[in-house]
Parts: structure tokens; C-alpha cells; sequence
């Protein structure tokens, strides 16, 4: 049987929500580092929603873009994806390897930079989440694609659709100061029963 | 006029006259269609998964592959089709993380990777069991794709990402 999810009162959705924001704080910091920018983010919106509605959320039907696609598991497991537009992709590479061209060729080399991208984010997300739960977790190697937004989130609604029919998706975008057309958007979608412990965690379980 | 009837995942939706059925961005998920070529009636599915979890629950729901063939056919029978004229296509089960993107990566690490081509395998098994014979695919390769099925001439159009057209 699907497990139906609670739903999330007004104090959770802050308490994630409070949870989220660290998560970004340190997250966009240590991308700053590496990219030498400054790095602005929106307050993470938490929706708890069918999992049918999920690619709408995750964005435009015809645009084709980055997914940068991690999964961490622990005491709490789930999935993280960041979804780049195009020309962001070549903004981030310029800025990262001085590569001013505007083709966009995903070799070896370039889906490494992106997947490293996606690594430091999700690594001090992670360690926020690590020492805000008291919990040790481990993150997956980064897992590249290139297509669809609602596409590349296919095979994560499969991995959630197996226990249930709704989800909770915390996302959040973030962009460079200097150049609001260099942007991403971050999403985490814990497993089911994950939503529960991460609360739990923070005092807030039912 | 036309009319489009968006088919979300999980969801289901039959059409006839000058409506169509779409579903928009199919990654690993399969877009099954079922039709009557003579009443000019069709159903699409959007599907998500092979099967439950839990392989005793009867769930009537256009997620699994097995339940969302059963549905098709009801509701094509109780929209007056002869379930001996009833013919069906399919599109989607690609994997969005191919191989040459992620060449070292442990494709068992993420048991969701290859569940594409699960999910086409039990639509085509779904299909036999019920002697729908299945006229034409697109499944499997490494592009999302978006469909849209016409009733009136039972073709199916997929568009892939990289905004190649074939219809079906």
C-alpha cells in the first residue's frame, strides 16, 4: 500500500524550511569559493504535492537543460537534483575555465565540471544536514543528464513512486550577482519516510 | 476546434472526435495508448512503474503497467469499443542517464537507471496477456520525449527533446 504522507503543518514547513535555507546558505558559500562570485538564493519553497505534479514544478516542457542528479542515503535518504539552464551551463563553464565559446559539447570534460558543481553543492548541503540532524549520511557519485527537466526527474518519481503517491520537494534557485543569467535551481526530494525522521530530528515529529 | 487532454503521470485519459491526448515529457515513464481504429476512440496512460511494490495489492491505477492496461481497456469498453478490434502503441522507457555521461558510474547504485526499459517489457507482457496486439513503438534510446495521440487517424506523434518528429 502507498504510504499516504501527513500533511505538513504551518510549524514543519517553517522548520524544514529553516533547515533548507541553512542547507543553501552553505551550499551557495562554498560554490562562491570556487567560482570567485558572489552567489544569491531564494528562500526554498517546500511544497507537498502528487508525485503527477512534480515535473511541472521542476519546470518548462520544451526547454532542454542540465540535471545534475545525486542521491544520499543514512538514518534519512533522498534525492538532490540541480538543474541548470543552457546558458547558464556556458557561464558557469567561462567563468570556471576561461572557455568563452558558445558551443555546448558535453565531453568527458565538461560533464566532470558540472557533476564537480553538483558535488560541492550537495556536499555542504549535506554536512548542514548532517550537523543540524545528528546524523551521518552518504552522498552518491553525481549522476549527469542532459534533456527535459520533467524528463531527467522521471527516473527520482520512480525511485519515490514506489511508496508512495505524494512527495514533499524542497527547491530553491540561486544566481550569480554579477550575471543573474548564470542560475540553477536546487531540489531535494527526501524519501517518504525520510520526511518524517528529518522532523523528528528537529523536534518537530508529530 | 482541437482539444487537447493532458495526460499526467499516473493518470489516464480517453479521447474521440476532435480531442487529443499529450503527455508532455516522458523520461523513463511510458505513454501507452490503446485504441479503436473503427469507433475512432482512444486512451492513453501515463506510466511509472512495472508494478507494485506489494504484488497483492489490486490497485486500479494507470501507475503500473499491468493495472494501466486493464484500465485502458475498461474505459475504451465502456466507451462502447469492440475489445477484439482494439490496437495499441507506445513511446517513452528511456534511460536519462546514459552511459556516455556517466561512464564510471554503477548503474546498481540507482536501481530507477534502467527502469526504462522494465517498464516497456511490462506494458508489452501487460499488452499480450490481454491480446492487444501492439502496432508500433518507440521506446528505450537516451531522449525524453513528448507525445500526442489523434483518435480520427490513430497516429502517434513523439516528439524527442532534440526535436526530431516521428509519428507512429
Amino acid at each position: 500500500m502507498p504510504v499516504l504522507a501527513e500533511k505538513l503543518n504551518r510549524a514543519q514547513e517553517d522548520a524544514l524550511q529553516e533547515l533548507c535555507n541553512i542547507g543553501m546558505g552553505h551550499a551557495t558559500t562554498a560554490l562562491a569559493q570556487l567560482m570567485g562570485k558572489t552567489i544569491y538564493f531564494d528562500i526554498p519553497r517546500i511544497s507537498q504535492v502528487p508525485i503527477s505534479q512534480i515535473p511541472q514544478i521542476v519546470g518548462n516542457a520544451e526547454q532542454t537543460v542540465v540535471g545534475i542528479y545525486l542521491r544520499f542515503s543514512g538514518p534519512i535518504s533522498g534525492n538532490i537534483i540541480l538543474i541548470f539552464p543552457k546558458k547558464s551551463v556556458l557561464l558557469l563553464r567561462q567563468i570556471m575555465t576561461g572557455d568563452k565559446s558558445r558551443k555546448l559539447v558535453f565531453d568527458e570534460y565538461n560533464t566532470s565540471l558540472l557533476k564537480e558543481v553538483g558535488n560541492i553543492l550537495t556536499g555542504s548541503y549535506l554536512s548542514v544536514m548532517e550537523n543540524l540532524l545528528k546524523m551521518q549520511l552518504v552522498q552518491s557519485v553525481p549522476w549527469f543528464a542532459f534533456d527535459l527537466a520533467s524528463a531527467i526527474i522521471d527516473p527520482i518519481l520512480i525511485q519515490l513512486g514506489k511508496d508512495t503517491d505524494n512527495a514533499v520537494v524542497i527547491e530553491a534557485e540561486f544566481f550569480v550577482r554579477e550575471s543573474e543569467n548564470l542560475k540553477g535551481r536546487f531540489y531535494l526530494l527526501p524519501d517518504p519516510k525520510s520526511v518524517k525522521l528529518m522532523l523528528e530530528a528537529v523536534g518537530m515529529g508529530g | 476546434m482541437k482539444k487537447v487532454l493532458r495526460v499526467r503521470i499516473s493518470e489516464h485519459s480517453v479521447a474521440r472526435d476532435s480531442e487529443r491526448l499529450k503527455s508532455f515529457g516522458l523520461g523513463s515513464c511510458i505513454g501507452l495508448v490503446i485504441y479503436d481504429p473503427h469507433k475512432k476512440i482512444g486512451a492513453m496512460a501515463h506510466i511509472l512503474l512495472p508494478r507494485p511494490a506489494n504484488s497483492h495489492a489490486r490497485e486500479k491505477s494507470a501507475k503500473y503497467a499491468a493495472s494501466a492496461v486493464a484500465l485502458l481497456i475498461e474505459e475504451l469498453r465502456k466507451a462502447g469499443c469492440n475489445p477484439g478490434h482494439l490496437r495499441a502503441k507506445m513511446a517513452g522507457g528511456a534511460n536519462m542517464f546514459p552511459r556516455r555521461f556517466n561512464p564510471a558510474a554503477d548503474y546498481r547504485a540507482i536501481t530507477s537507471a534502467s527502469i526504462g526499459e522494465r517498464n516497456a517489457r511490462a506494458v508489452r507482457q501487460a499488452l499480450a496477456r490481454r491480446k492487444v496486439t501492439l502496432v508500433a513503438e518507440e521506446v528505450g534510446g537516451e531522449q525524453g520525449r513528448t507525445i500526442e495521440f489523434n483518435p480520427q487517424t490513430g497516429e502517434l506523434a513523439v516528439y524527442k527533446s532534440s526535436g526530431e518528429l516521428k509519428v507512429l
